[in-house]
């Protein structure tokens, strides 16, 4: 693999009310041991949901079906828990690898907030995969089941980034690599085909290139075609998809474009 | 007819090494047969041959008698010629874990199924994880899941719809979800809402309470649609799994096609594979019923190689016979404990809790010695708490009940395994004491209908030529089997001869092989060349004594230092020195004590000191009573008998029983009346009858050389001598030292028949004969002892007669005083 130009020195990983699943967090945590960067747990209160507190309407418990007014000192004290047992779950996870971490809470949209504090790390781990409606439902694992990285790759030195990211997020997991190329261009989606068959010459990773288009949705509905576990792209792409985001069941990694330098560690 | 004392040649009798027809136990055969054991021997196999219920057996004889080895000798024999038995397995009880089965087969295979079924379990694990990563079942499981998942999806997409349609969103929330008015993609800030036309926010209150309702009725299906779709997947699962474990199971069902249960269990566990085919996924969970079978409580490591799910498909091996083992198994149990008769159900400690499973169940040794023997101690038994009502439950119902102790007393209530009982065939043999057999006889009811054959050994036989021939066997079998020094012939004859002192009877020899070895044994130590002579069988006896007379050394230094007062001379009147023996573990000797009597006026009672201060048994006391009553039929037998005697064991600070001293006290007692002195140079053992004869008594030997050895160490005299019943002559096997100081005229035994004989022994003179006018003749010591007990008798008469008021004189009471 190659070695990036600037080091990932901070993996942000995005926790909200809808928990991390263990494996995936774990996935993150020993990308950053192999990238010997610190891991920086932000948890998102969402505004969304202390709104529902003052407007008419209750919460439908999914355990139970039962119905209950949402009270706001209730919905503060529920993430409040939630905020705790992901900074715990983030700890044991770090720990476990010496990892140096930090974690701190704040309030905001979830994709709007981690989107804007995409810039004080050099990797943002979002977890995404749960957050349809089939979380409903218990999901229950058959054997081992390898799942697809995905690498949205648009050329340019910020794409081989997220292209090195990916292949190293596969090689761990022993999954494919699904290249996710736009089809706007014809011709400019060739040159990338080749340039990606170039870069990944040397892998051993096996890897499928897949073209979509011609927008976002299209690129959602590749994400689900291919049912990826894991989608690797710049944040600026995230930033310009970020309306389709909520529709997509798949974990992010975002990337730093290499011009950027990461600000300061925030407080924890 | 005055009593004459033995001759040397009475006191031993030898085995002349010449009448042996060996230089030494090398030239003799072993023994083939049991010796002086015809009773024991015949009831054994009486016993082992009758094939019906209760005939178990019961042997007792003394200890070290060989009553172990030649009981399982006897059995092993009988049961190698027997067919070996069936084996025995349990297996889970699918249907219902707590009561595992057991399953029979024929002998030999019990192992091979435990075998066939692990490698059946291992090709299942290897089999069915590809089977489950295969694509064609991946691609059928990830169908139902996307189809559930769409049907959720669906339901909760055409709500979405519906509330996009009417400006509403479901929102996630941290237990649930919601449903809210949203503007663009962000709920709808609640001033906004507050802001809308009062009709607008009614229709979209009454939206929201339209769409909450759904939304509940949608996720209250949720749970159906889950139940609905692990159903589907285990459907799924079991049509796979069956195709699989049909073919594998294939080899397995045929191999015990001829054993029905075996393949009604296979067929229950390829069912059970078929519901529960996760156990055999990498890392899947175990299922989750409410209460956990016990099959899957057990932690990995019982079977290293096996997850805990698996074990409820092991077979559980009690019994097997395997290639080495032929004939029926002849089992000795040496720790009789409950568990280790019946067997049990171990525990094992997990998270807290006590669990278990049938693989737990553990065989005792009546499932070891079913269809065979068993050999058990009855005294460990016995002591060993429930043990006793466990196999007497087994016997009688013929079952192997696995139970423990603290089941059967109720004293725990956690949930255990009820093992299918496993029918019982066995022949117990217990091995113990008389007394516990006649204990057992007496006092338990069960007992003669459960062990019916008694065997009773004996302590010794009759010493004959062909006897002692065989006893020369014997010791060149022990001597062979111990690899022992050879024994010369003179060292088997002192052997012999020590075995007829052991057994008490110059005519008989002990059968107590135990005895008989250690005796052998410490010969052979003692040996210094090549060859155990009857020297170092003497040398040997001597340190067996040796070691054990510490307290008979010390007693006889008390009589020597005065301390105990015991005359070995001289004569004195109304005392004798009586001779007791003391048993000290498993050593006898004797010692000589004085006894005294004392007479006085009174009403013919003899006074059994001993008796008074509760130190006296009651066959002493029946002694001491015997001697009453001859004592009044022969001397006061038309008169009163007007004395009061009374006896007693000088310096005596423990019990006394036995009748042995009976003649003793009544030669004090006669020595008292006549006044005729008794010679204190001799010691007197013999109990009496009401006839004045003198009877046998048991220690003998150790008696005379009591005496013998206080003399020794006084310094022999020529005068002191031992008098013996007359029927004990026949016992005496005395030790060399009093033999040589027969011979040489230093010591004496004198055989005694009566009184008469003994008394004029004692005191040198003679006992009297009535005469016509039934008076003894003058100068006889009975003359002395009747003119005595008439003067008592006339003493006492005038002694009542001035004590009568009406024959008192009528002059006033002052006068009549003197």
């Amino acid at each position: 693999m190659s070695s990036f130009s600037s080091p990932i020195r901070r993996i942000m990983v995005a926790l909200d009310a809808h928990a991390w699943d263990l494996d995936a967090l774990e996935q993150v945590a020993e990308l950053a041991l192999e990238l010997h960067a610190e891991l920086a747990g932000l948890f998102v209160e969402d505004i969304n949901l202390f709104r529902l507190c003052e407007l008419p309407g209750g919460e439908v418990s999914l355990a139970s079906g039962s119905l209950r007014r949402p009270e706001r000192e209730a919905m503060e004290r529920d993430l409040r828990g939630q905020a705790e047992m992901a900074r715990r779950t983030l700890e044991r996870v770090a720990v476990q690898r010496r990892l140096a971490w930090s974690f701190r809470v704040t309030r905001g949209r979830t994709e709007e907030t981690v989107l804007g504090a995409a810039g004080e790390a050099d990797l943002v781990a979002l977890a995404r995969r749960h957050r349809g409606f089939r979380q409903a439902a218990s999901h229950e694992r058959v054997g081992r089941q390898r799942q697809a990285v995905a690498a949205h790759y648009r050329g340019g030195e910020g794409a081989k980034r997220v292209l090195d990211v990916a292949l190293r997020a596969a090689a761990r997991t022993g999954g494919r690599l699904l290249v996710l190329l736009p089809d706007d261009d014809p011709a400019a989606a060739g040159r990338l085909e080749a340039e990606i068959a170039a870069v990944l010459a040397s892998s051993a990773i096996g890897f499928e290139i897949l073209r979509f288009g011609p927008s976002v949705k299209g690129l959602a509905a590749a994400l689900e075609q291919t049912r990826a576990r894991l989608l690797v792209l710049e944040a600026s792409v995230a930033r310009a998809i970020e309306a389709v985001m909520p529709e997509v069941a798949v974990d992010l990694l975002l990337v730093r474009e290499p011009d950027r330098q990461p600000a300061s560690n925030s407080a924890t | 007819m005055p009593a004459e004392p033995l001759s040397a040649d009475r006191l031993y009798r030898r085995v002349d090494p010449a009448e042996l027809p060996f230089r030494s136990t090398e030239e003799v055969p072993d023994l083939t047969t049991v010796i002086g054991q015809d009773r024991a021997v015949e009831a054994l196999e009486f016993g082992i041959g009758i094939r019906q219920d209760g005939y178990n057996l019961f042997v007792h004889g003394p200890r070290a008698s060989g009553r172990h080895a030649l009981v399982k000798r006897f059995l092993s024999e009988k049961a190698k010629g027997e067919q070996a038995p069936a084996d025995w397995v349990y297996v889970n009880n699918f249907a219902e874990p707590r009561k595992p089965r057991a399953l029979r087969l024929p002998p030999g295979r019990a192992t091979c199924l435990k075998t066939d079924v692990e490698r059946f379990i291992d090709d299942l694990r290897a089999a069915l994880p590809a089977l489950f990563e295969g694509d064609d079942y991946r691609n059928r499981r990830l169908a139902i899941d996307t189809e559930f998942q769409e049907r959720q999806e669906h339901a909760f997409q055409g709500l979405q719809e519906e509330a996009q349609r009417r400006g509403l969103a479901l929102v996630r929330t941290p237990m649930g979800l919601a449903v809210a008015p949203v503007r663009g993609n962000e709920v709808m800030p609640p001033e906004e809402f507050q802001k809308l036309p009062e009709t607008e926010r009614e229709r979209i209150q009454r939206d929201i309470e339209e769409l909450q309702g759904r939304l509940q009725q949608t996720v209250l299906k949720l749970p159906e649609w889950e139940r609905e779709r692990r159903q589907r997947v285990r459907d799924l699962n079991r049509e796979l799994t069956v195709a699989v474990v049909a073919n594998l199971v294939g080899q397995l069902k045929a191999a015990y096609a001829d054993l029905p249960d075996i393949s009604q269990h296979v067929e229950a566990m390829q069912k059970d594979i078929a519901e529960n085919v996760e156990a055999f996924l990498p890392q899947a969970e175990p299922p989750t019923p409410a209460v956990r079978p016990p099959a899957e409580a057990a932690p990995h490591h019982l079977d290293g190689r096996r997850p805990a799910p698996l074990r409820r498909y092991l077979v559980n091996v009690m019994v097997s016979s395997d290639g080495s083992l032929s004939g029926a198994p002849c089992v000795i149990e040496d720790l009789p404990t409950q568990a280790n008769l019946v067997g049990r159900v171990e525990h094992l400690a997990e998270m807290g809790a006590l669990v278990t499973d049938f693989a737990l169940i553990r065989p005792g040794a009546l499932h070891r010695a079913n269809g065979g023997y068993l050999i058990v101690d009855s005294l460990k038994l016995l002591q060993s708490p429930m043990s006793w009502e466990s196999l007497k439950r087994a016997l009688r119902a013929q079952r192997i009940h696995i139970e423990s102790a603290a089941q059967m007393l109720s004293l725990i209530s956690t949930v255990s395994l009820e093992p299918e009982p496993i029918p019982l065939a066995v022949k117990v043999a217990l091995i113990g004491d008389r007394q516990l057999y006649y204990l057992l006889s007496a006092y338990d009811p069960e007992f003669a209908d459960l062990f019916k054959v008694e065997v009773d050994l004996a302590e010794d036989t009759k010493r004959t030529p062909e006897s002692v021939k065989d006893y020369a066997q014997l010791i060149a079998t022990i001597v062979r089997r111990n690899q022992l020094k050879p024994f010369a012939r003179d060292a088997v004859a002192r052997v012999v001869e020590h075995a007829a002192r052991l057994a008490g009877d110059s005519g008989r020899i002990t059968v107590q092989v135990g005895i008989l070895g250690d005796l052998l044994r410490e010969a052979d130590y003692w040996a210094r060349n090549g060859r155990v002579g009857a020297g170092d069988v003497e040398r040997a006896i001597r340190a067996q004594r040796r070691r054990s007379d510490r307290i008979a050394e010390r007693m006889q230094d008390m009589v020597l230092e005065e301390t105990v007062m015991v005359d070995t001379d001289g004569a004195k009147v109304g005392q004798i020195n009586g001779l007791a023996v003391y048993g000290l573990g498993n050593v006898a000797f004797g010692r000589p004590s004085r006894i005294t009597a004392r007479v006085r006026l009174g009403s013919g009672e003899v006074i059994d000191i001993e008796r008074r201060v509760e130190l006296g048994g009651p066959l002493h006391s029946k002694g001491v009573l015997i001697l009453s009553g001859f004592l009044a039929a022969r001397y006061a037998a038309d008169r009163p008998l007007s004395l009061s005697a009374t006896l007693v064991f000088e310096q005596s600070y423990s019990g006394v029983d036995g009748d042995s001293a009976s003649s003793t006290e009544l030669y004090a007692l006669l020595s008292a009346l006549s006044g005729l002195p008794i010679g204190q140079n001799f010691a007197v053992t013999g109990s009496v009858n009401q006839m004045g004869e003198v009877q046998a008594i048991g220690g003998v030997n150790e008696k005379i050389e009591g005496f013998f050895d206080l003399c020794q160490a006084r310094g022999l005299n020529g005068r002191q001598g031992v008098l013996i019943p007359v029927a004990n002559v026949r016992h005496l096997m005395l030790k060399p030292e009093v033999v040589e100081a027969v011979a040489a005229g230093r010591f004496r035994v004198f055989p005694i028949a009566s009184i008469d004989q003994g008394i004029e022994v004692l005191t040198g003179v003679p006992a009297g004969t009535p005469q016509a006018d039934d008076q003894f003749p003058p100068g006889s010591v009975n003359r002395m002892v009747q003119d005595r007990l008439n003067e008592l008798t006339e003493q006492r008469r005038r002694f009542g007669a001035a004590l009568r008021p009406d024959e008192a004189p009528s002059q006033p009471d002052k006068e009549a005083r003197p």
